[in-house]
């Protein structure tokens, strides 16, 4: 957050990580950390909700939190050793190229390109 | 006085033709020294083709203040990444000028080996169709050869550099020598066949020729599909002059490769009228040399040998060495890229690929070869071809928790894209001077660039797109959306001419054998001697004429007119 992003996508980021707190707060009175999961799908469908009204109606929108952090988490953890290794198909040296096998056969998305 | 050492042979650069120069000089007995800018590189240590996403600071996504201080433009080349940056020169040491609002993006490398570590790996033969299309329509100056001059040196390079593909036989894009092909995808597939049948064989999509191989071959050992060329490959599968030439010049035990030689200019003798060396400033050291040699070879690309000449001058050519036609610097072209469409084939969702395949489809040119096209000259080429997207495809959908995660562990539909590369006429006015006020890091002035697309090019880019979407429709394919990018010119990486060959000295650099009229031991064989781009990615063509021009001098040595 602090190498990567500049200044206006890291204020925007913060920002919308505080409204998510003020937001669940205003509902039930805690944290969106201390909320249960009904109450945290309730806030985060919501906030999607909007970012991809927004998405639909401002053409140059800067990404809305939700969908920012979002991408932040779908990157990160499809990068990490975990998201790599165990979730995707880990196929460092494939070793051939068959350019029409069946679905069955691969049975998990690979990494686009790492 | 500095110090000066002696060779056969000097070559100015290590990269894709400076390999092939030193290779041939070598192999015909000639003791060779080849001259690189930059520093060694030892796949060993530098490739980082194992690296994984997580071992680096940003995962793979940059370090963008870095880069926006280091190399704020040769991030710009996709492969310029958290991986491989490395492989690019850093744009503060390297700098050269451009008027507001004329960019041109300059990508370079310095390092033994050049840019074949880092590039695109696609070859395509010229045809006479580009040899013979500045006498059909009188843009720039005739080429001093035809197909049947470099046709045995396509041939020559491809059995060496290994080129996988598949034999279409099309006169506008002649076959190579090649390896098997890599196979076209069930997508892929599809479309070729539809639009054979639909455009009546007019159009043939083919999978990409690529020098990469597909098969064991001359010691170096067949790709195993990693995807990621670009950070360089410890197999060696694919061709660099630091895989393949430069050991082959090694083993005759006639090269002396220095890294870290900046070379300053060419020395002309005005008694012999020969260049009878080059000055260097050792890039470590700041310390000037000079080396002799009875002909010199100019391969330090397009832009850096020309910068090289300019910066050469002597009285009798105050505005670079060898200019009596007064054409150095000009004619710069690079290839136009980006007019195309891209849209979902339905039908195959059951079907999906194993591997990372290197290499998308090649569709070769169809404008402008029966018949003439009523808006531009000249043609283009697709690039592009099938995919299914990953994970990645969870950006644009809705969603999220543990339905969401698992959704995103199948693939996503079928994509097709069709991604133009346009021919670029050449024009005087594009072109390149040294800037008077401005040096680099090695105190040597820098160039100026001034190069702009012209009607012609935006015209075809327009038809790219065009066309794209009709044979997308063609093809069955559904939400087909065009685009036209608005790329500068240098971006493509296809930047050629600014010291032309010709027929005539008056107009050209240099002669149908890449050797300056002016001064007969003095020899360009990089892009800078394109007299015309075509539309193919150029780097086959510079290593034909290579080899053919070393065949050349040395014969000429032989019989004493050297």
């Amino acid at each position: 957050m602090a190498e990567w992003y500049d200044t206006d996508d890291r204020e925007h980021f913060m920002r919308g990580l505080t409204e998510v707190d003020e937001r669940t707060q205003a509902l039930v009175g805690v944290v969106f950390a201390q909320s249960g999961a009904d109450t945290q799908t309730e806030i985060l469908s919501g906030l999607e909700a909007e970012g991809r009204a927004r998405i639909a109606s401002e053409e140059d929108a800067p990404s809305p939190f939700f969908q920012q952090f979002r991408g932040l988490v779908l990157s990160g953890y499809y990068s990490s050793e975990i998201g790599l290794r165990e979730e995707l198909l880990y196929q460092p040296i494939p070793g051939r190229f068959d350019g029409c096998v069946d679905v069955s056969e691969v049975t998990r998305s690979v990494s686009d390109g790492n | 006085m500095p110090r000066q050492e002696h060779y056969d042979a000097i070559v100015v650069g290590s990269g894709i033709t400076g390999g092939w120069a030193a290779k041939e000089l070598t192999e015909r007995g000639l003791r060779t020294l080849v001259l690189e800018a930059g520093r060694s590189i030892d796949p060993e240590n530098d490739y980082v083709m194992t690296t994984q996403p997580w071992e680096l600071p940003f995962r793979g996504r940059r370090d963008r203040i870095k880069q926006e201080r280091e190399r704020p433009i040769q991030r710009e080349c996709y492969a310029c990444d958290e991986w491989s940056e490395k492989f690019f020169v850093r744009d503060d040491e390297n700098p050269y000028t451009t008027e507001d609002g004329k960019p041109f993006l300059w990508i370079r490398s310095r390092q033994v080996g050049g840019r074949s570590i880092v590039w695109g790996r696609q070859v395509y033969r010229l045809s006479d169709l580009d040899f013979e299309a500045n006498a059909r329509d009188g843009f720039g100056v005739d080429w001093p050869i035809r197909y049947a001059d470099i046709e045995p040196w396509y041939d020559h390079v491809e059995r060496f550099i290994g080129v996988s593909g598949q034999a279409e036989g099309l006169a506008q894009l002649p076959d190579s020598k090649f390896l098997p092909p890599m196979s076209l995808n069930c997508a892929e597939q599809h479309v070729r066949e539809s639009l054979m049948s639909h455009f009546s064989g007019e159009r043939v999509l083919t999978i990409g020729r690529c020098a990469i191989l597909t098969a064991n071959h001359g010691g170096r050992r067949a790709c195993h599909y990693c995807g990621t060329c670009e950070r360089g490959c410890t197999t060696h599968s694919y061709f660099s002059s630091l895989a393949a030439t430069l050991p082959a010049a090694a083993v005759t035990g006639r090269m002396t490769l220095r890294p870290h030689s900046v070379v300053h200019s060419v020395i002309y003798d005005p008694t012999s009228g020969r260049a009878s060396g080059v000055r260097v400033i050792d890039a470590e050291t700041q310390e000037t040399l000079e080396f002799h040699g009875r002909v010199v070879f100019l391969c330090a690309s397009a832009l850096e040998s020309t910068r090289i000449l300019l910066h050469s001058a002597t009285e009798r050519w105050p505005d670079g060495l060898a200019n009596s036609s007064g054409q150095l610097g000009h004619n710069l072209m690079d290839h136009t890229m980006g007019g195309g469409a891209q849209g979902n084939i339905s039908g195959m969702d059951d079907k999906w690929v194993y591997g990372r395949r290197p290499n998308g489809i090649y569709l070769p040119r169809f404008r402008n070869v029966s018949e003439q096209h009523p808006d531009f000259l000249r043609g283009y080429a697709y690039q592009g071809g099938g995919s299914r997207i990953g994970w990645a495809r969870g950006n644009d959908m809705p969603g999220f928790g543990a339905d969401f995660k698992h959704a995103l562990r199948a693939p996503g539909p079928w994509q097709f894209r069709f991604y133009g590369f346009g021919e670029c006429l050449p024009r005087e006015s594009n072109q390149v001077t040294l800037d008077p006020d401005r040096v680099d890091a090695w105190g040597i002035p820098v160039l100026n660039i001034h190069c702009e697309w012209s009607d012609n090019e935006k015209a075809a880019l327009n038809d790219m797109s065009i066309q794209a979407a009709e044979m997308l429709e063609a093809a069955g394919a559904s939400e087909v959306n065009t685009f036209i990018e608005d790329n500068p010119p240098g971006l493509t990486i296809h930047e050629m001419g600014t010291a032309r060959m010709g027929r005539d000295p008056a107009t050209s650099v240099l002669n149908g054998w890449n050797q300056s009229w002016d001064v007969p031991n003095l020899f360009v064989t990089d892009g800078a001697c394109m007299t015309s781009s075509a539309n193919q990615n150029p780097s086959l063509t510079y290593m034909a004429l290579t080899a053919r021009a070393v065949d050349y001098a040395v014969k000429q040595i032989a019989d004493g007119e050297l």
